[in-house]
């Protein structure tokens, strides 16, 4: 009796570990995407055929992207992956491709003619310490859009052309009456990033040092001009106070003004999901026009054991007709320039005329320095105790300088 | 050399698998935690193929003369000491009320410790959601209540962001202290009570004179544990006010010390740094915590 209850153990040893292996040799493979909400796949369909084609099923896991950054340095430093493909948005850059937690895809670039590369923009951002770490999925300058039918009704024909008018006017809303917070923009580093820049502040010299500091610059301006939307204007709700992004305050009808980004147009001129809809407009930042781009892309973690499959599942997220769904869902512009011109031609890219005239004004910001990241968060915690009167405009951007030279010296680089 | 009798070694095996998984999830970390508290370790400097030094006390001197720690800890203060008496008094209010006997009791004491199960996190949500300045259920009940005219944004403020931290904390926590407080009611023995009644005391009297130094040493375990609690505050913050569903960048004005550790630690990858945080966190928290039960403890012989 015992020798037949050793044999059925021993069998069913072997079979649980052979069945693995089988599996292995198998075309059927699971791979983990770990992104950003707006970097799921939105058409369904679309990634089913995808599976049903290559045998790579994808498990999507959507993560605040704070959330992504912490989960994907805790599982790099213990040299874990933390997912096989990862999407690279905002400060992705910094906090994961700089301290090397992606894979370098020179090589399988080169090897993959059906990626066609050279179609691809701005793949030369993602390329950091001489390797390429992504793949540009689109591109997207931080830009301004307006509701022209509102500022209108407030008696301007034409958007500001510079800060100081864009807080006249919204001055001039507030007291006609037209919206009690004409501008949606956050207390957050990138309202005042895009304000510094596009008053001409390049922010920081060829050694890196935060030229914004200097004595009269635009950027203590900028700074000025921000806390006062807050702080004695109020132009801005209070709700901003807090919030991350001001899109969802401005779609639901909030403001005048909004700090937008390339291909917001699809989103706020519809009527399903914006009250602003259909009046929507870009403008070209004000003043020098300058502003800076968020492009996100796609890659392959350093420690995943399926670089493979990982690398089919890359090619097809940024295929035109993935890309195509992609800014249809949530109007994120291609990275494709066929698939741009060929959205342009169908009328389908909406402001393409502001968004070519804003793309000659771009001043990139170091966002591949490692302190990055830590930097931005202390930008953020200085805006908004600047706006809660707890520090003058001008102590914050000290502050802020101060704290970027600290870090610069902590990472030594 | 004493020989170890049969009873010692059948209890020395006993306690020894609880031992051994005291000391690999507990002792073992917490060596481990403060030996790190020694060192540079952040991977994001060093690199993967880096490694950490040994800076000796010098992590928990940054800290110690960091402003923002220091104003971490005021804030974790503040956020206390509008908590525990908030929670103790609704605690103890709620348990005198369940100690009565009336129909419906059993279900009422069900329903009052609902916001205790709950997870944190929801609680937070969900207050989140009552105090939003252009949707939330309180501007909505003010407004049809007449008693405002345009909904206001209760989070926009730090003090006030400081304020419903704690309100939502106490919504959350004194269910403990009320069942705490209700067991040390019911054990009361009634014929002292009684007594002090037949002897002509008013119930504000019994209660002064009788009721309360009785319920002191639960008061003492409901002060200990939620003392501890709430120092560690970190849930109910990072859903409420921390920095928005989004999570991206931590709110400095609700940045109390746990979420301060958790900044160090996660986000900036600092682990020496954090390290040495969480041990400074542990000795405010235990010296804090024996400060407050040795003052109940003589209070109350």
């Amino acid at each position: 009796m015992k020798v037949k209850y050793g044999v059925l153990l021993v069998t069913a040893l072997v079979i649980a570990l052979l069945v693995p292996g089988f599996g292995r040799g198998g075309a059927s493979q699971t791979i983990t995407f770990l992104t950003a909400p707006w970097g799921v796949p939105p058409d369904q369909a679309l990634l089913k055929a995808f599976t049903d084609r290559s045998g790579i099923t994808v498990q999507v896991i959507s993560a605040p992207s704070a959330e992504m950054y912490t989960k994907v340095q805790v599982a790099s430093a213990g040299r874990r992956s933390p997912a096989d493909v990862i999407f690279l948005t905002e400060e992705a850059p910094s906090f994961i491709v700089a301290p090397g937690y992606m894979e370098p895809l020179d090589a399988r670039i080169a090897r993959s003619a059906d990626l066609n590369a050279g179609d691809i923009e701005r793949m030369d951002f993602w390329s950091v310490g001489g390797n390429v770490q992504g793949i540009t999925t689109y591109v997207q300058l931080v830009m301004m859009d307006y509701n022209a039918k509102r500022l209108g009704a407030g008696g301007f024909a034409k958007p500001a052309g510079t800060w100081d008018e864009l807080r006249r006017q919204s001055v001039a809303l507030k007291q006609k009456g037209v919206d009690q917070y004409p501008i949606a923009f956050g207390a957050i580093d990138w309202s005042w990033f895009l304000m510094a820049l596009s008053a001409g502040d390049p922010m920081f010299d060829g050694g890196l040092n935060p030229v914004f500091s200097n004595a009269g610059s635009p950027a203590r301006k900028a700074m000025a001009t921000l806390i006062g939307f807050f702080a004695t204007d109020k132009v801005i709700t209070p709700d901003l106070l807090t919030k991350v992004t001001p899109h969802d305050v401005f779609m639901g009808g909030t403001a005048v003004y909004h700090q937008a980004w390339q291909g917001s147009l699809a989103v706020m001129n519809n009527a399903k999901i914006s009250k602003q809809a259909p009046d929507v407009q870009y403008l070209l930042m004000p003043e020098q026009h300058f502003t800076w781009s968020l492009d996100a892309a796609i890659g392959l973690s350093r420690f995943s054991a399926k670089k493979d499959a990982g690398w089919e599942f890359i090619k097809w997220y940024v295929s035109p007709e993935s890309q195509r769904a992609i800014y249809k869902a949530v109007g994120l512009v291609p990275s494709r320039k066929s698939l741009q011109q060929a959205l342009n031609s169908e009328g389908a890219i909406q402001g393409f005329e502001t968004m070519v005239e804003q793309a000659k004004y771009v001043h990139q910001l170091p966002r591949t320095v490692k302190w990055w990241g830590p930097w931005t968060q202390s930008v953020t915690e200085a805006i908004r105790k600047a706006a809660q009167g707890q520090l003058t405009p001008d102590a914050a951007v000290d502050a802020v300088a101060k704290r970027w030279n600290e870090l610069k010296a902590q990472y030594k680089q | 050399m004493r020989r170890i009798r049969s009873e010692e070694r059948t209890a020395y095996l006993a306690i020894l698998p609880v031992g051994l998984l005291l000391a690999c999830f507990v002792y073992y970390p917490a060596i481990s935690t403060f030996l790190m508290g020694l060192t540079d370790a952040n991977p994001r400097v060093q690199g993967l193929e880096g490694s950490a030094h040994f800076i000796g006390l010098r992590n928990y001197g940054q800290m110690l003369g960091s402003g923002e720690f220091w104003a971490s800890v005021w804030r974790t203060v503040l956020i206390v000491l509008m908590v525990l008496p908030l929670e103790l008094a609704i605690g103890l209010a709620a348990a005198m009320i369940l100690n009565e006997q009336f129909r419906g009791r059993a279900v009422l004491r069900t329903i009052a410790i609902v916001p205790w199960m709950l997870p944190p996190l929801v609680n937070g949500f969900t207050w989140s959601w009552i105090l939003n300045g252009d949707y939330g259920a309180l501007n909505g009940l003010l407004y049809q209540l007449h008693l405002v005219t345009t909904y206001h944004h209760w989070l926009a403020s730090p003090s006030a962001q400081l304020f419903w931290v704690a309100v939502a904390q106490v919504w959350t926590r004194f269910p403990f202290a009320m069942v705490v407080l209700l067991a040390a009611l019911q054990s009361i023995p009634q014929d002292v009570v009684e007594a002090a009644r037949v002897d002509g005391a008013r119930p504000a009297q019994i209660f002064r004179s009788v009721t309360f130094p009785m319920l002191l040493p639960a008061f003492t375990v409901a002060l200990a544990v939620e003392f501890i609690v709430t120092f560690q505050i970190f849930d109910v913050i990072w859903s409420l006010t921390a920095g928005g569903a989004a999570g991206q960048v931590i709110n400095p004005f609700t940045k109390a010390v746990m979420i301060l550790n958790y900044e160090v630690v996660f986000r900036n990858l600092d682990l020496g740094l954090g390290s040495a945080l969480a041990y400074l966190i542990l000795v405010l928290s235990m010296g804090v915590g024996y400060v407050f039960v040795r003052m109940l403890y003589e209070r109350g012989a």
